[in-house]
């Protein structure tokens, strides 16, 4: 991950004034910022595995705030979404609250709290994105494993001894411990509680 | 008299069995309402009484002549009699019935009050008639009978169908008793009872008409007072609708140049912190920063002129037509209220020179708030309206009511927006009023601010100033 999409924000919002002057804003605050005109206009620019975070306005012709919010969770985006809403649209903030936007702020906007709400966006997103990434790489290095080692590894973890394997698998116990060596390698595991770790990871 | 007997016996299964089939056909066919609430009911019961009559007084002279004690020579004249007393029976009997069993609806039985003696005074007047025309015997009661007129459409036109079946009820009895003291002869009680039906007929016709004009009058009455309500709550609910829906789309309208004048202003004073290096964009912040200023004034500006709807259509108009009108607007509100309006003007004021829908606006206004306050406050409930030319070119109105007054410290913001003392006022009626009194080249004040009498006055421009 690169440190420009740590501090991404895709700012939404129709009124070009307004937009305008976010953009200013959250620059000032270090923040990138990608602008759209339209929540039709970014999900058209979203690229598969976007990073970073969305700032948008509730009440926009078309696609609103709120929908833009359900389309993105529609797409499986794990982009995570700070709304920005009118002064005493509370039942429209509980609403999106209730549709799994991350936050709301009302305008006119406090820079402090808008920032700081994308700040926990951005890092909630991070460590989801950390994770998948980790995941992903668990899974490359099972996937280096042989059959006869997967084998090994799954008896192994489910708390078997050498003599066990050997016996269950037909092969002599020197056999079998030259196959966990090989899994503990692979799989980079620096001990047998470190392996039974990364399987239930690879479980999940 | 055993053949009598026999005659009156066949005479009355006769006229029984016409009479029930008419009965039938009148509630059936015709579907008579039996309250007789309608002119068409009576028409319709009448009208059967008028065909049935001869036809059971022939089948009663048939068994009479069969049977015997009538002799076929004597039959027409029989005829006659027996029909002239059917139709009388029938046409005064019958409705007496069925106005008795009617539900509620006689106003006889409810009378109080001065109804009594207004009702013996009437009686009175009938058998006093009644005795001149027939108790003394020298006078001709052919020629006086007319004189009956007079009480029986009396009774008719003050208690309607009721009042004059009860009418004709005593003045047949009144009729008959005196004309068998004086043991006239039958010949002439058939002309009598002629002259009889036509009375009673007329009778009924107009105490139906009456009850009819009376009914429709109450039902009038009921309809207007819902209409009034109705249109008293569908105004205050558009007033509120409208007024809602403005301050909704206001506060959005300004809250977005807000939004990006805040977030300008806060971006400058972060790139200024920031160091000598942020100078210019810090600058181009604030330079978007008034340009957003300028827009938040500018729909400000438009909602002015809607509120003042820009240029407005002014002509000469007449002040007190437009004072009266807008009386009579908030007269439903007031009368609720127990509230009185009363006008002060000059016979002839000079026209003024306004749009009228505004200047209405602004009287409405200023009335609907006296009227308020007149029923909060525990003064004389009585809001005066007064209209006088001033300083040679303008009218000045004034609206005085004796509420409870204005508050000492609502008075300096009294003209203001969303400045109210109620609890579900927006303060937006003074604002605009002033808007509109202003556009009009004219001034609003408060003259006296209660609490003994509270008054408003505004001026308009004279159409022609002296």
């Amino acid at each position: 991950m690169t440190r420009t999409a740590r501090r991404l924000v895709h700012l939404v919002d129709d009124d070009p004034g307004v937009r305008t002057a976010l953009a200013s804003m959250l620059a000032t605050w270090d923040f990138e910022v990608v602008a759209h005109e339209s929540a039709e206009a970014f999900l058209d620019a979203l690229a598969a595995g976007a990073s970073g975070c969305v700032v948008a306005d509730v009440r926009m012709p078309g696609m609103g705030g709120l929908e833009l919010q359900r389309e993105l969770a529609r797409r499986g985006a794990a982009l995570p979404v700070i709304l920005i809403t009118g002064h005493g649209d509370v039942p429209m903030a509980v609403a999106a609250i209730k549709a799994g936007a991350h936050d709301f702020i009302e305008k006119p906007v406090d820079d402090d709290a808008l920032a700081a709400a994308i700040r926990r966006a951005l890092a909630i997103a991070e460590e989801a994105e950390g994770a998948k990434a980790a995941r992903e790489a668990l899974r490359q290095r099972h996937g280096r494993l042989t059959a006869r080692e997967a084998q090994v590894m799954g008896l192994v973890v489910a708390g078997h001894s050498n003599a066990s394997i050997a016996a269950q698998l037909g092969l002599s116990q020197r056999t079998v411990e030259h196959y966990r060596a090989q899994v503990m390698m692979k799989m980079e595991a620096p001990s047998l509680a470190a392996l039974v770790k990364l399987a239930a990871a690879l479980g999940e | 008299m055993p053949p009598d007997w026999d005659a009156s016996i066949a005479g009355g299964f006769a006229a029984s069995l016409c009479l029930g089939i008419a009965a039938d056909h009148l509630r059936r066919r015709m579907r008579i309402d039996l309250a007789l609430s309608r002119l068409g009911d009576v028409l319709r019961l009448l009208a059967v009484t008028l065909a049935l009559a001869p036809a059971i007084s022939a089948l009663e002279v048939l068994a009479f002549v069969a049977i015997g004690p009538l002799r076929e020579a004597e039959a027409p004249v029989g005829f006659l009699r027996l029909c002239v007393g059917n139709l009388i029976g029938m046409a005064v009997v019958t409705p007496i019935i069925l106005r008795l069993h009617a539900p509620g609806l006689s106003r006889l039985r409810a009378v109080g009050g001065v109804r009594v003696l207004e009702i013996a005074a009437l009686c009175g007047a009938l058998l006093v008639l009644a005795w001149y025309i027939f108790g003394i015997k020298e006078t001709d009661e052919f020629k006086l009978f007319d004189l009956l007129f007079l009480p029986m459409v009396a009774f008719a036109v003050r208690y309607g169908l009721d009042g004059a079946l009860a009418g004709l009820a005593l003045a047949q009895v009144a009729m008959m008793g005196w004309l068998r003291w004086h043991d006239f002869p039958a010949a002439g009680v058939v002309e009598l009872q002629t002259l009889f039906f036509i009375l009673a007929a007329t009778c009924i016709f107009v105490g139906i008409v009456v009850d009819e004009r009376e009914r429709a009058g109450a039902a009038l009455r009921a309809n207007e007072k819902l209409l009034r309500e109705q249109d008293a709550q569908l105004a205050r609910v558009m007033r509120l609708d409208a007024i809602g829906e403005m301050a909704s789309t206001l506060s959005h309208e300004i809250t977005q140049p807000l939004t990006a004048v805040r977030a300008h202003l806060r971006a400058a004073l972060r790139r200024l912190d920031a160091g000598p290096h942020g100078i210019d964009a810090a600058r181009a912040d604030l330079r978007h920063g008034v340009t957003q200023v300028d827009l938040a004034a500018g729909i400000i500006r438009r909602l002015r002129e809607f509120l003042g709807r820009g240029e407005p259509h002014r002509e000469p108009i007449d002040p007190l037509a437009l004072a009266r009108d807008a009386l009579a607007l908030v007269a439903p509100d007031a009368e609720r209220g127990g509230v009185r309006i009363v006008l002060h003007a000059p016979a002839l004021l000079p026209a003024v020179l306004a749009d009228r829908i505004q200047v209405q606006q602004v009287l409405l206004n200023l009335l609907r708030n006296a009227v308020e306050a007149s029923r909060a406050g525990s003064g004389a409930r009585l809001v005066s309206v007064g209209l006088r030319a001033s300083d040679g070119d303008a009218l000045e109105v004034s609206v005085h009511d004796e509420g409870p007054g204005i508050a000492e410290e609502i008075r300096p913001r009294l003209f203001a927006a969303f400045a109210t003392t109620r609890p579900h006022g927006l303060g937006l009626g003074l604002a605009i009023s002033r808007t509109i009194v202003e556009a009009h080249g004219g001034r609003i004040w408060l003259e006296r601010p209660g609490p003994d009498g509270t008054e408003f006055r505004f001026t308009l421009p004279l159409a022609r100033p002296a």
